[in-house]
């Protein structure tokens, strides 16, 4: 019996924290309620637990050492100005370059695949992807409209 | 009257964001002095983090440095999906993570004992009341594990919402829920005896 006590008093223990950080469901804010109205040891409990939260909000105001924007500008300085690593300028140069060119042909592809379909009733599947033995010269004399 | 305070909040917000740009536009061209300008406005809140972390150390100085720095390498990736501030918090926590992963290994090499840390930093304090409640809540924050210190830093002491912790801890905000309940049980648990003295 005192076992389920205390892992009811668990439960609303969570609850009443979880309350604290976010919305409760509308059942858990009711079963929260009505343990707070009946027990004034959940009512000390939820006061504590606010005042612990102010006197950690209040912890946190903190600072370095004084000049501490000084000395990360020194260390700035050292550094030189922020750069993109060779890597990334090649990767960047190759994407705007190339970008176009691989939609415009993925368009002509779907383009023409559309086309083959549309054509005929029963195309192989080789033959949708240009996988058969078309040979280039016979892809390119096909009209497109 | 709810609905212009909204307005004026998200007002604020996009002209934060374009100030933001802006500076990192001016960093991005090689002006300087407009990193100083960041390094000023978030030093505080990357001291928050580092120090409510690691607490009162040397290193805690160094890790919040490292960060300034990472920030300045890294600012050309930025791409702005979240604000400087969490993208700088990002920074300071994962190298606040590290630093305790490097001394979790050096006290298994050197068996050294971060208690003795704890209780020397405990002679400095003065005897300003709200000061000493800081420093016990700070040496509190110390003995949780590291998973709880980090959430209730970023939440409680960085002011970041349930959302935003779980993306810069790149958890699900369930997860994040939990652990911050638990986290104030547990620190209420260890702060306790320290109220009354039991150190």
């Amino acid at each position: 019996m005192i076992d389920k006590g205390k892992a009811m008093n668990k439960k609303i223990l969570k609850l009443l924290y979880r309350s604290l950080d976010t919305d409760l469901s509308e059942k858990d804010q009711k079963r929260l309620d009505d343990a707070l109205k009946k027990s004034g040891e959940l009512r000390m409990e939820k006061e504590q637990a606010l005042a612990q939260r102010r006197a950690i909000s209040k912890s946190g105001t903190q600072s370095f050492k004084p000049f501490f924007v000084e000395r990360v500008m020194r260390q700035i300085q050292s550094l030189g100005p922020t750069k993109k690593n060779g890597f990334e300028i090649f990767y960047e140069t190759f994407k705007a370059m190339f970008l176009r060119l691989a939609i415009a042909s993925a368009v002509v592809l779907l383009v023409l695949v559309s086309y083959n379909l549309i054509k005929s009733d029963i195309i192989p599947q080789d033959e949708i992807i240009f996988a058969s033995d078309t040979t280039m010269e016979e892809i390119l004399d096909l009209p497109l409209f | 009257m709810e609905r212009v305070l909204t307005y004026d909040k998200l007002w604020f917000a996009q002209e934060t964001k374009l100030k933001e740009q802006e500076l990192i536009a001016n960093v991005l061209n090689g002006d300087n002095d407009a990193f100083k300008e960041i390094v000023k406005k978030y030093a505080s809140r990357v001291a928050a983090t580092v120090i409510g972390m690691l607490g009162h150390c040397p290193e805690a100085e160094d890790i919040g440095q490292e960060a300034f720095v990472r920030l300045y390498q890294s600012l050309h990736k930025f791409r702005g999906e979240s604000s400087l501030a969490t993208y700088l918090t990002r920074i300071a926590i994962n190298l606040s993570l590290n630093e305790i992963r490097r001394r979790g290994r050096q006290r298994k090499l050197y068996l050294t004992n971060s208690e003795e840390k704890i209780d020397t930093f405990a002679d400095t304090t003065n005897h300003n009341e709200q000061k000493e409640t800081s420093e016990l809540v700070q040496r509190g924050l110390q003995k949780l594990p590291v998973k709880f210190r980090s959430v209730i830093v970023l939440r409680l002491i960085d002011g970041y919402s349930t959302e935003e912790t779980a993306k810069i801890l790149n958890l699900p905000v369930g997860t994040v829920l939990s652990r911050l309940s638990r986290a104030q049980m547990k620190l209420k648990n260890i702060l306790t005896p320290l109220y009354k003295g039991e150190t």
